[in-house]
Parts: structure tokens; C-alpha cells; sequence
């Protein structure tokens, strides 16, 4: 019904999820978010595109994990 | 048993201890044995173990000690003891688990099942209460010893649920609320004086109170409603 | 214990990250376990606890109010924490940067396993290896012995190396600074577990040299520290030091933030310890001496009586069962955990020095103070329960504003370079912040 821990958790992962996927050099370069073009800005830009590139990294493997218990999970209990 | 043969024969020196390791049955050793015995040697009284009659009783060799019980359970239901130190010191789980059934029962005679429930509150209960006083004061008390406390601290609330029994209290209303509240108090009072007085932490009183009104009032609550 | 491995090791991802994408070259730069780079470990220990006084002054954002060169050495961290806010962080948890010990989930036990070999790990960190590596304990662990200002890889153009290799040369600290709190426990294999096996040669050399280190290391802790509280207990300790004038005082205070005249943390002076301290834990104020000191009693007790009280009103109503008192349990700590998340990120995001995560949850844990007052007295009176409830999001918002305001404006202090568009961002976030109890406020709220 509200927003209770287990689906807080779900929309962590999928927002992790939606973060994880963008693309260094065919999306974020684009629209200004890439490595270099942000270190330029520098900013708020700059934290943001080091954040994505943090989450690419660490969160990958973790992903994986995560996302195949959740759908087991899901799949298992509805 | 084992225990009981060991500790008669070891008593008189008469056998090698070290024969007890062989891994023999002891049963058929013993009657083997029983009539060399020494007459002049009175026996100790762990000796007569051979004989069912003489066993200790069987609480006892669970580690149940029923006077212990009715002891602290007579010293909880007087609202004015003063409550020393050593009443956590002589800590046992029997009796908390003893008051946690008898309260899962008198709700189920009053038409809810909330064993589960119950075990739920109480787990989550203790060890939030042990974290924060923990926390709180510097002296340190065990798992063990607060979720004694916690227990015995719990026999009002067994009464509250056998009134519930007889009343149904949620149609009393305001009445009902208050009657639950008086209890709340009660079990409330005992446990807050048991904690401050073998935590030492007399000037945090109320402040040691509130997080155990809060647990019992959630005993309450699935006790009225 | 696993969870804040995980923090520490996102931490020192989040901040190497951005050498992941740089050209090869850094690789090829020799590496912290080839014979000529190893320092021998009888310099290690307490070693190079100031490396930052070779830093540049004007990295990051603005001054650097406490760069190492200033201050006499032998003390430890700037008694009061944020203020030296100015500084850019590389990385998303800015704590442990400036001192580790801010980062309050810092397990006592940790501290002494990871910080015996920081003599392997320093230059460990220019190795820029990308993804979760060995060295990331190390890295964490060295920057707790060490000063406040390690790099920023984020705002380091110039390789760092020759710079390093010059602080481990010159710099002999006049004493170990030791961590004053924590044991030594022998859990190293728990440590390295974690990481992955990519380099067994470092392992076998962290083990052997950590297995060294911690007998005496642990020794000299457990003579020097005074204050010594027992393993697991020590972090939320502080949080917990509350007696009945400081509970009222802060209730005062949550209900009514405008009352309330200076909200400035009161500082221990650092001269009352026999040591240096560099933990932040405990060269601050306590709440029975600060009301302005963040509390975890008030947050939890106030989270429990809520929930407790949702349970009753639903009871009274006669709809109550045990599983909507324990799935509203669930949505109070979801909201918490999202708030403080949120803020996290925000802080992030406008470049602040960061507080402990627990003064976060404390801070974001008071809601439920006026949440609960709102529903008594709406019990009562059931046409006070909506104004009061606008009330206190009103005054919940204020009192964030007010306490984040120390935070993230310490302009009074006069010891930060702020751009105005900086000060305009972060004032628009303690905003955002404000308006957000509004939602919140509502999402918790439950007809009486």
C-alpha cells in the first residue's frame, strides 16, 4: 500500500538500475555528462557525472545480484 | 542419568575415574559393581542414583526452580517490594517463557491466536530494550539478565488478558482503555524499578520507563483489541 | 559490520572512480608492491598521519581552513566538524575524507586491522586500479590514521604520485596518532573476504603486516584511551547520553524551533583529553551537554510511541491487527530511510562537507515527535488534528533549516569561500528540504 521497506528497496534497485544503464559515451557525452566535458563544468555537473560513473562501477556486479533474487523473489511470491 | 551414576561413583574413590572414558555401558557396570560397596562408608546421597525413586526431580535437572518462580512472581505482584539488585542476578528464562505461554493461552481463550505475535513482540522487545539501556548507562547488563527482567515484569499483562477472558474490553470504551492503562503501569513500574535499581541509574528514571511502557503497551494493545 | 564495508567501499570507489577512464599510463606507473616502491614496514606504523600538508592549499572549492601545515601536530581533528565545509569532496560519502572517524558506523574493531598496513596502501591509491580492489580497506584505514585533507582525486589534475612519495619520505610525525578508540580484533580474513581476489600478493602482505601490527597497536589503544567503551557500543554511545532536562529542552525545541536562540554545537575543548583525539566522536558535545547535539533516544522512542499510537487509533476503530502495526513500522522507517538518503544525495550534489550518518537519522528521526503530539491531541480533539499536523511539518521544517543551515552555510564562521551561486544552490536544497516534510507529513499521517 505505502511506501513500506521491501518497496523501497525495489525502487532503490530500479532506480540503481535505470542509472546503471546509461551509457558513458553514447548518452552521457551527449548530453554533457561525460567524464571530461563534466570535469570542464566542473559543479554540480561534475559531482553528478562522478556519481554515475561511481554507481557504474560498484553497483554492476551488486546489480546483478540484486536484480536476480528480486525477479526470483517476485516470481516466487507475486 | 549418566550424569547421577558419574557423580555417586566418583564421590567414594572407589574406581579409577578414568574407566568412565572407555565408552562402556554403564548401566551393566554399575549392576556389576553395586555389591562391593563398602557398608562402613555411608553412602552419599548421590550414591543411591541406582534407584529410580531417588532421581532428582526432573525440574530440577532441566534447571527449573519452581520456588525460585513463585518467589520472584510473588515479589512482582506486590506493587510495593523494593526491588534490590539481585533480583536480576539470579536470572532464569523459565519463568519469562512460563508467562509468555500463559499469556499466548489466556488470549486464545479469549479468541485470538497470537502465539506468533506474542514471541515477535517479546524477541524484538528485549533486544531493543537491552541495546538502549545499554546504550544509555554505563553499567552493562546481558541479554539474558533484561529479558529475565522483561519477563517476569510481564505477569500483569497475564492478568490483564485473563480479565480479557471474562470482559471483552474493547467494548468498555474508555473504561476498558483505562483498565489497560492501570496494567500498563503496573507492569511498567515493576521492570523500571528492577532496571534502575540494578543499573544505577536512578536520575534517568523516567527516561528508563518510557521505553518500557511503550513494549508493554504494545502487549496491551493485542491484549484489549 | 558487512554493511559499513560496504559504505567504506563504495566511499573509496566513489572517490577513485574517475581514474577508471584514464589513459594507460597511470597503469604502467610503478606499483605499490614492486621491490623499489616498498617502504619497510618498521616505518609504518602511526605513520604519515599529515600528508596533507604537502597538498596545495587552493584545491577544491575554496581555502583550505585546516590544511595540516597550519596547526601544531600533535593535535587532532578541528573540534568542530563542519567547518570546513568548503572543501570539495571527490566522493559521495565526504565524511571519511576529512576524517574518518566521521563516518559513525566506523566499527571500532576495524579501525586498527585496516590501519596497521596504510604504509602498503598509500601507494596503493595511485595505482588507479579500476573496480572494487584490494586496496580499498587500506584506503580507508589509512585515511583514518591520517589527515583530513587526503586527495580528492575528483579535483586532482596532476598525478599524485612524486607528490606522496615525498610526503612518506619526509614526514615523520613526532608520535603515532592513534585512533583513541576500538580493539584490535584479529579480523582480518573477515576483511579481505570481502574484496576480490585480484591481487594475492597484496593480501598476503596486508595479513602478514596486519598480523604484525595489531598486538601492540591494540595494546597501545586500549593504555591510551581513557574513554574506552566496549566494542559495538561505543559508536551509538554518544547519541545516547541523555538525561530528563535534555529530552524536555529538545522536545521544546522540535515544537518550537523559533524559541530557540543560537543553534551552534558546543565544542569540548580538545586540552580535556590526554591525547590527541581525531574522533569526532567524542572532541563533540554530548546531548546532556548540547540541546543542540543530535540525540538517537528522542528519534526511536518517537518512532515506537507512533507507531504504537497508529496501532491504538486503529484499535478504537476496531480494525486493529498486529500486521498494521508492524507494516506501519515499516512505512516510518521507509520514509526515514528515503529522507536520509535524499539528503545524502543532496549533499552530495551541492558539494557539502558531510555530517555522520547518524546524525542524519537522528535529525530525520525527530518528525516523529511532532507526528505524535499532532495524533494525541488530535485523539482529543479530533478538528486540532490537521492544523497541528501543518504546524508541526511547518516547525519540523524550520528546525531542518535551521540545523542543516549550520552545516551548509557556516558562513558566520568566516572560514569557507562560498560562491554566490554556490550559496544559492544550498540554499535552495535547505528549501527543497523544508517543503519536502510537507509530503512526508502527510504520507505518515493517519486519521485519529
Amino acid at each position: 500500500m505505502a511506501v513500506t521497506l521491501g518497496l523501497i528497496f525495489q525502487s532503490l534497485l530500479l532506480i540503481c538500475n535505470a542509472l546503471t544503464v546509461l551509457h558513458p559515451e553514447r548518452f552521457l557525452s551527449k548530453v554533457g555528462l561525460g567524464e571530461q566535458e563534466a570535469a570542464m563544468a566542473g559543479g554540480m555537473k561534475h559531482r553528478v557525472s562522478t556519481l554515475l560513473a561511481a554507481l557504474r562501477l560498484v553497483l554492476q556486479p551488486a546489480l546483478i545480484i540484486a536484480n536476480a533474487v528480486t525477479i526470483v523473489v517476485l516470481l516466487l511470491v507475486g | 542419568m549418566d550424569n547421577v551414576f558419574q557423580q555417586g561413583r566418583a564421590g567414594d574413590g572407589f574406581y579409577d575415574p578414568s574407566s568412565y572414558a572407555t565408552g562402556q555401558p554403564q548401566m551393566s557396570q554399575q549392576g556389576f559393581l553395586q555389591p562391593q560397596l563398602p557398608p562402613q562408608a555411608p553412602p552419599p546421597p548421590a550414591m543411591g542414583a541406582v534407584s529410580f525413586e531417588d532421581e532428582p526431580p526432573l525440574l530440577e535437572e532441566l534447571g527449573v526452580n519452581v520456588e525460585h518462580i513463585l518467589r520472584k512472581a510473588k515479589m512482582v505482584l506486590n506493587p510495593f517490594t523494593k526491588y534490590t539488585a539481585d533480583f536480576a542476578d539470579e536470572a532464569d528464562m523459565s519463568g519469562p517463557l512460563l508467562f509468555c505461554l500463559l499469556l499466548g493461552l489466556a488470549l486464545l481463550l479469549s479468541g485470538d491466536v497470537r502465539f506468533g505475535v506474542i514471541y515477535g513482540y517479546a524477541t524484538v522487545g528485549c533486544v531493543t530494550i537491552y541495546l538502549i539501556f545499554n546504550f544509555m548507562c554505563e553499567t552493562q547488563i546481558d541479554l539474558y539478565r533484561s529479558t529475565s527482567i522483561l519477563g517476569y515484569a510481564l505477569l500483569p499483562m497475564v492478568f490483564l488478558a485473563m480479565i480479557a477472558i471474562v470482559i471483552d474490553l474493547k467494548t468498555l470504551g474508555i473504561i476498558g482503555i483505562s483498565i489497560g492503562g492501570v496494567f500498563i503501569l503496573w507492569c511498567t513500574s515493576t521492570a523500571a524499578n528492577i532496571f534502575v535499581s540494578c543499573l544505577r541509574m536512578k536520575d534517568q528514571f523516567w527516561l528508563a520507563a518510557y521505553p518500557l511502557a511503550l513494549l508493554y503497551t504494545s502487549f496491551a494493545l493485542i491484549t484489549i483489541f | 559490520m558487512s554493511n559499513q564495508q560496504f559504505y567504506n567501499s563504495g566511499d573509496s570507489n566513489a572517490n577513485r572512480n574517475p581514474y577508471g577512464g584514464q589513459p594507460p599510463n597511470n597503469m604502467n606507473q610503478p606499483g605499490p608492491f614492486m621491490p623499489g616502491n616498498q617502504r619497510p614496514p618498521s616505518q609504518g606504523m602511526g605513520k604519515d598521519p599529515y600528508a596533507s600538508s604537502q597538498r596545495p592549499p587552493s584545491q577544491g572549492m575554496g581555502a583550505d581552513p585546516y590544511s595540516r601545515s597550519q596547526r601544531p601536530p600533535s593535535h587532532g581533528m578541528p573540534v568542530d566538524p563542519y567547518v570546513s565545509s568548503g572543501q570539495a569532496g571527490g566522493g559521495f560519502y565526504n565524511a571519511p575524507q576529512n576524517s574518518a572517524p566521521a563516518n559513525p558506523m566506523m566499527q571500532p574493531g576495524m579501525q586498527p586491522n585496516q590501519a596497521a598496513p596504510m604504509n602498503y596502501s598509500v601507494p596503493m591509491q595511485n595505482n588507479f586500479v579500476p573496480g572494487p580492489s584490494f586496496s580499498q580497506p587500506n584506503q580507508q584505514g589509512m585515511m583514518d590514521n591520517s589527515a583530513p585533507q587526503q586527495q580528492n582525486p575528483g579535483f586532482q589534475p596532476v598525478p599524485m604520485q612524486q607528490q606522496q612519495q615525498q610526503q612518506q619520505q619526509q614526514q615523520q610525525p613526532p608520535q603515532p596518532n592513534f585512533q583513541p578508540g576500538g580493539q584490535a580484533q584479529p579480523g582480518i580474513p573477515n576483511i579481505l573476504g570481502f574484496q576480490p581476489n585480484d591481487n594475492n600478493f597484496a593480501q598476503q602482505m596486508f595479513a602478514t603486516v596486519s598480523s604484525q601490527f595489531i598486538p601492540q597497536y591494540g595494546k597501545q589503544l586500549m593504555n591510551n584511551n581513557q574513554e574506552q567503551v566496549k566494542g559495538f557500543f561505543r559508536v551509538p554511545k554518544p547519541y545516547f547520553a541523555v538525561d530528563n532536562r535534555y529530552v524536555l529542552k529538545k522536545l521544546f525545541l522540535i515544537l518550537c524551533p523559533f524559541m530557540n536562540k543560537t543553534w551552534q554545537r558546543k565544542t569540548i575543548d580538545s586540552s580535556n583529553y590526554n591525547q590527541p583525539t581525531t574522533d569526532e566522536q567524542y572532541s563533540r558535545s554530548i546531548p546532556r551537554d548540547d540541546v543542540n547535539a543530535p540525540d538517537l533516544y528522542i528519534p526511536v522512542m518517537a518512532l515506537v510511541t507512533y507507531v504504537l499510537l497508529v496501532g491504538f487509533i486503529s484499535g478504537t476503530k476496531g480494525v486493529f491487527t498486529p500486521e498494521k502495526m508492524a507494516s506501519t513500522a515499516s512505512v516510518a522507517i521507509g520514509v526515514v530511510t528515503f529522507e536520509v538518503l535524499l539528503i545524502r544525495l543532496g549533499f552530495y550534489l551541492v558539494n557539502a562537507k558531510s555530517a555522520p550518518w547518524l546524525d542524519f537519522i537522528a535529525f530525520r528521526g525527530y518528525k516523529f515527535v511532532g507526528l505524535v503530539v499532532s495524533l494525541l491531541i488530535g485523539c482529543i480533539a479530533r478538528f486540532m488534528y490537521f492544523p497541528l499536523l501543518l504546524y508541526s511539518a511547518s516547525m519540523m521544517g524550520l528546525f531542518l533549516i535551521r540545523t542543516y543551515r549550520r552545516i551548509l552555510l557556516p558562513s558566520d564562521q568566516g572560514s569557507v569561500g562560498l560562491t554566490s551561486a554556490d550559496t544559492a544552490t544550498r540554499n535552495y536544497f535547505l528549501l527543497f528540504i523544508a517543503l519536502l516534510q510537507y509530503p512526508l507529513y502527510w504520507l505518515l499521517s493517519v486519521k485519529p
